[in-house]
């Protein structure tokens, strides 16, 4: 039974207040809030079992480690994948990121090949790909995308060819909340032998995984933009691709045997994760994956569409409010701005009410641009948010556009 | 002191407010009222880095004086732009050299902005502190 009432208490900042207000939480899309038992699961590691993993021959080391495969064990329940092995732990959507750009992409590619990138991607999806593009001298070309913030299958189509080794495309939007569709976009690049990389960072918290479904070969996401800790994140890839991958980092934990003239890798996952990985924010995870499934991800939604469809008709609906794209978002996640009025100045005032947004270039200059202005204010709501602060918002919003216009 | 009575004046002003909405319309009235900057005067060199909304700040010194001007591509960072015009321009290089911060404590600014945009303040002051020591 998805009782928001209840599930609010279980989100103790989501009960803060200040000068009186109520806070009202959408900033959702640049981190979500914990629940109590991530918080409590991560206090609990340091309080009664913390210790380092894989390696002490004492109870506390045990414990730990089996805490730590168990969040493996959910990680690969939670996105379908089909072995354990092929979820890695790094320290977030970034870091996976770079990893598969620096630690894979050369196993497959060649001076003058390409890769392919989303035009609406988020910094951390371009970034990379264009700092080892340059190493290896490969090309990097953009696809366009349609009306809805979607990948254009078309202009996919005209740009895969035998010298695409790679593409990078996130599935939701972190600026309009569209979802690519990752299962038609993966049929397609294996056809040609591309393959794909999905930064998964803002669709995980908002609808169920199957990769196994999707079947593209790289998934990334980050703990704590689903209600589990800062500092961790996965990424998976098939297996027989993280066998061909080269670590990207060296150290401890990801060694097989050591000596001055020669140093094997250990196997699958622990090839890369090297040095002291995030322990007590691997297990916290883990509680929030968990939380997310008790809670149940069709429940979620059915609290998101709710959510959705009174932002989209009474944002959509506000004088002088200019959304990002016409076409309704498939994530809660709602980027606009007020006639003339700067995206700092509405998240200024928002945050004196209380209310907190992400405003101006949301980590994505180049999609920002293709959107034809300099900034936005976003909104991006989950399923802890209610209605009533949906009207809380716009009225916000009606305020500003007072204060505003009132210092004419 | 010109400095200490352009603060104080500014402080009785903010004194009459009652809610913080009065205080931003305040700003967005003086950001409003502030002359814009020539398109070509918007350029990296008069940029004040570290300010979330673009700002651009010229100092100016005549016979001694400092003479601002600044604009910003956001209302209430052009308020802020057009408060520190109204508390150091025509004052004396040395005074503004030797002034500090303690002013945004005494309208009670600093409460009320959010902290990058306090820093971008500070940033802003700084540029015009530091271009009138190193004129002195």
């Amino acid at each position: 039974m998805f009782n928001l009432n209840q599930i609010r208490l279980d989100f103790p900042i989501l009960n803060s207040t200040r000068n009186n207000q109520p806070l009202v939480y959408f900033d959702n899309a640049a981190t979500t809030q914990k629940p109590k038992i991530v918080i409590d699961t991560i206090s609990d590691f340091y309080s009664n079992y913390n210790s380092n993993i894989q390696r002490g021959m004492y109870f506390l080391a045990d414990r730990a480690t089996t805490e730590f495969e168990k969040s493996r064990r959910v990680v690969r329940k939670f996105l379908n994948a089909q072995l354990k092995e092929e979820i890695i732990f790094t320290s977030g959507t970034t870091q996976s990121i770079n990893m598969v750009a620096f630690g894979f992409l050369n196993t497959v590619s060649s001076a003058g090949d390409e890769v392919l990138i989303g035009e609406m991607e988020h910094h951390a999806n371009i970034v990379p790909w264009q700092v080892i593009c340059d190493k290896l001298k490969l090309k990097i070309v953009t696809i366009k995308c349609c009306e809805n913030g979607k990948i254009d299958i078309w202009d996919l189509k005209n740009k895969m060819n035998s010298k695409v080794k790679l593409l990078a495309v996130q599935q939701t939007s972190n600026i309009t909340g569209h979802e690519n569709n990752i299962k038609e976009i993966c049929n397609l690049a294996q056809k040609q032998n591309i393959k794909v990389f999905v930064d998964g960072a803002q669709s995980v918290s908002h609808k169920p995984i199957n990769l196994q479904d999707l079947n593209c070969d790289f998934f990334s996401f980050s703990g704590h933009k689903c209600f589990g800790p800062t500092g961790v994140g996965v990424l998976y890839g098939k297996k027989e691709l993280l066998l061909k991958m080269e670590p990207f980092m060296f150290g401890g934990n990801m060694i097989d045997l050591v000596s001055f003239s020669k140093t094997t890798w250990g196997k699958l996952p622990y090839k890369f994760e090297a040095g002291t990985v995030n322990i007590a924010g691997v297990i916290g995870l883990g509680a929030a994956l968990k939380y997310i499934l008790s809670l149940g991800l069709n429940n979620i939604q059915k609290q998101e569409d709710l959510l959705k469809e009174k932002m989209w008709e009474e944002l959509g609906a506000a004088k002088n409010v200019v959304m990002g794209l016409t076409k309704k978002p498939d994530s809660p996640i709602f980027s606009f701005n007020i006639k003339s009025t700067h995206s700092y100045d509405v998240g200024s005032l928002l945050d004196e009410m209380n209310i907190c947004v992400r405003t101006g270039h949301l980590c994505a200059q180049p999609a920002i641009k293709s959107l034809g202005v300099s900034g936005f204010v976003r909104a991006s709501l989950c399923f802890y948010n209610t209605e009533e602060e949906v009207s809380v918002f716009i009225s916000a919003l009606k305020r500003i556009m007072k204060i505003v216009n009132n210092g004419n | 002191m010109g400095i200490e009575k352009n603060i104080s004046k500014i402080v009785s002003e903010f004194s009459f407010f009652e809610s913080w909405e009065e205080k931003y319309e305040y700003l967005i009235e003086l950001g409003k009222s502030t002359p814009p900057l020539n398109k070509e005067l918007k350029n990296d060199l008069n940029i004040v880095r570290g300010c979330q909304a673009q700002v651009w700040l010229i100092c100016e010194i005549k016979n001694g004086k400092l003479f601002l001007q600044g604009d910003s591509d956001a209302i209430i960072t052009r308020g802020l732009v057009g408060l520190l015009i109204c508390i150091f321009n025509n004052c004396t290089i040395e005074e503004v050299a030797r002034s500090n911060n303690f002013f945004l404590e005494k309208i009670g600014l600093s409460k009320h902005l959010s902290i990058t945009r306090s820093n971008g303040i500070n940033e802003m002051i700084k540029k015009i502190r530091l271009y009138c020591s190193n004129y002195e």
